[in-house]
């Protein structure tokens, strides 16, 4: 009974250290979105500088394609960096330090029980939820943003070397479905993760409302 | 009474400074973003390109305000080409892809939209013709640069423009050289209004 109970406990603090993870996907949106924005300032830096120096200064032939080449490297970079300084902070949160007091068998689980705060499990389960669909977002967007320059340097050699005209519009299109079509299996796991969240949201309201009710003695 | 600990208030007043900041980082960013947008909006290009035989001008224009850079891809088919330019300076170009380049420097204030905002149209011909199968120089506050090939030009091609009576001369430059021969020119151009 004692070890049905701790590995019951060890599941949903499990889950509670998933919660927290998510929780922190919307904190380091903050992170994401300066580095998106410090991405897109750079870049338009760069086209400033270049078209400046294209009129004022006469550039030697050929210096430009390394140029067009560096230009293009700053938004996958940016898209990376951003990324990356989401799944760090992911990686930073503190999980498992409930493992110890665990151990001490049926006490230490229901010490710990008694030591959670509710409240703050709930509202952290709704932003979790939050920052779910905000960096599903953001990521959809980001890459989408990836592609669409990607298939505007594609075609502009399509254009220049088979001259024919293609449409951006078709071109930003294309770019989207193509980016939802590479994610799919993203998207279906984090619709799965939002009914998971709700579900757990649910379950814990049920087991609070009865462990309130619950007298529980030495 | 609840008792908050010291640390975690601590906590909390250093986390809502950290997010402060944070947002105005964004604010900062996103109002960079407009300006280097709104910057970049000056900036203006133009391409053209044509087969010229006969005796054929090749005009840049712009509005004064503006400074604009064009480069000619000049590529000769069987003979060599001669170009004349303004001053009668003459050259002769042998090699079957020659390329130059103009750069055409601000020569005067931007009016306000009031005065550039109307579309500046003319013949290179001649302002006073009221037809002209010849292309336009054509100029907007929206396109200040512009270039044209003009094939087949006459003997009084651009005479209006030395006049100083000749009333958009105060708005808009133009260069001008003629070939003589047979080749095919492509001309880009880029030019900010700063």
């Amino acid at each position: 009974m004692e070890a049905k109970l701790s590995s019951k406990m060890a599941e949903f603090m499990t889950a509670l250290d998933q919660v927290k993870k998510y929780r922190e996907i919307l904190a380091s949106m903050t992170d994401f979105t300066i580095i998106i924005l410090g991405t897109i300032v750079a870049a338009l830096s760069f086209t400033s500088v270049m078209r400046l120096s294209s009129i004022f200064i006469i550039a030697e032939r050929g210096q430009s394609t390394p140029l067009i080449f560096l230009f293009f490297t700053i938004f996958p970079a940016g898209i990376i960096a951003a990324v990356w300084r989401v799944k760090q902070r992911i990686k930073s949160v503190r999980i498992g330090e409930w493992k110890t007091k665990l151990n001490e068998g049926a006490a230490g689980a229901i010490e710990l029980l008694q030591s959670l705060n509710w409240e703050t499990i709930f509202s952290d389960i709704r932003y979790a939820k939050v920052g779910f669909i905000l960096y599903g977002i953001a990521k959809i967007l980001a890459f989408w943003g990836l592609t669409s320059v990607f298939l505007f340097v594609l075609s502009g050699v399509v254009e220049s070397t088979l001259h024919m005209s293609i449409d951006y519009i078709v071109v930003m299109l294309f770019s989207l479905v193509t980016v939802l079509i590479l994610s799919r299996n993203d998207l279906r796991k984090r619709y799965d993760q939002m009914g998971r969240l709700d579900w757990l949201l649910w379950e814990l309201r049920w087991f609070e409302s009865e462990f309130r009710g619950a007298n529980f003695e030495a | 009474m609840i008792l908050i600990p010291d640390e975690f208030l601590l906590y909390l007043q250093f986390s809502s400074v950290v997010v402060m900041k944070k947002i105005w980082l964004i604010f900062a960013l996103t109002v960079i973003i407009v300006a280097q947008v709104t910057f970049l909006s000056s900036f203006h290009s133009t391409f053209t390109h044509g087969y010229v035989s006969d005796t054929s001008a090749v005009v840049l224009s712009k509005m004064k305000y503006a400074y604009a850079r064009f480069t000619i891809h000049i590529s000769i088919t069987y003979s060599p080409v001669t170009l004349t330019f303004l001053n009668g300076t003459q050259q002769e170009i042998t090699e079957s892809g020659y390329v130059m380049e103009v750069f055409l420097p601000r020569t005067g204030d931007f009016m306000g939209n009031f005065v550039t905002g109307t579309h500046l149209t003319t013949t290179p011909n001649s302002p006073t013709d009221s037809f002209d199968s010849l292309p336009q120089i054509s100029l907007s506050s929206k396109h200040p640069v512009d270039a044209d090939v003009v094939q087949s030009i006459p003997s009084n091609f651009l005479a209006w423009y030395g006049d100083p009576n000749y009333e958009r001369n105060d708005r808009i430059d133009v260069f001008w050289f003629t070939i003589q021969g047979e080749a095919n020119i492509f001309i880009t151009g880029s030019g900010v209004a700063i």
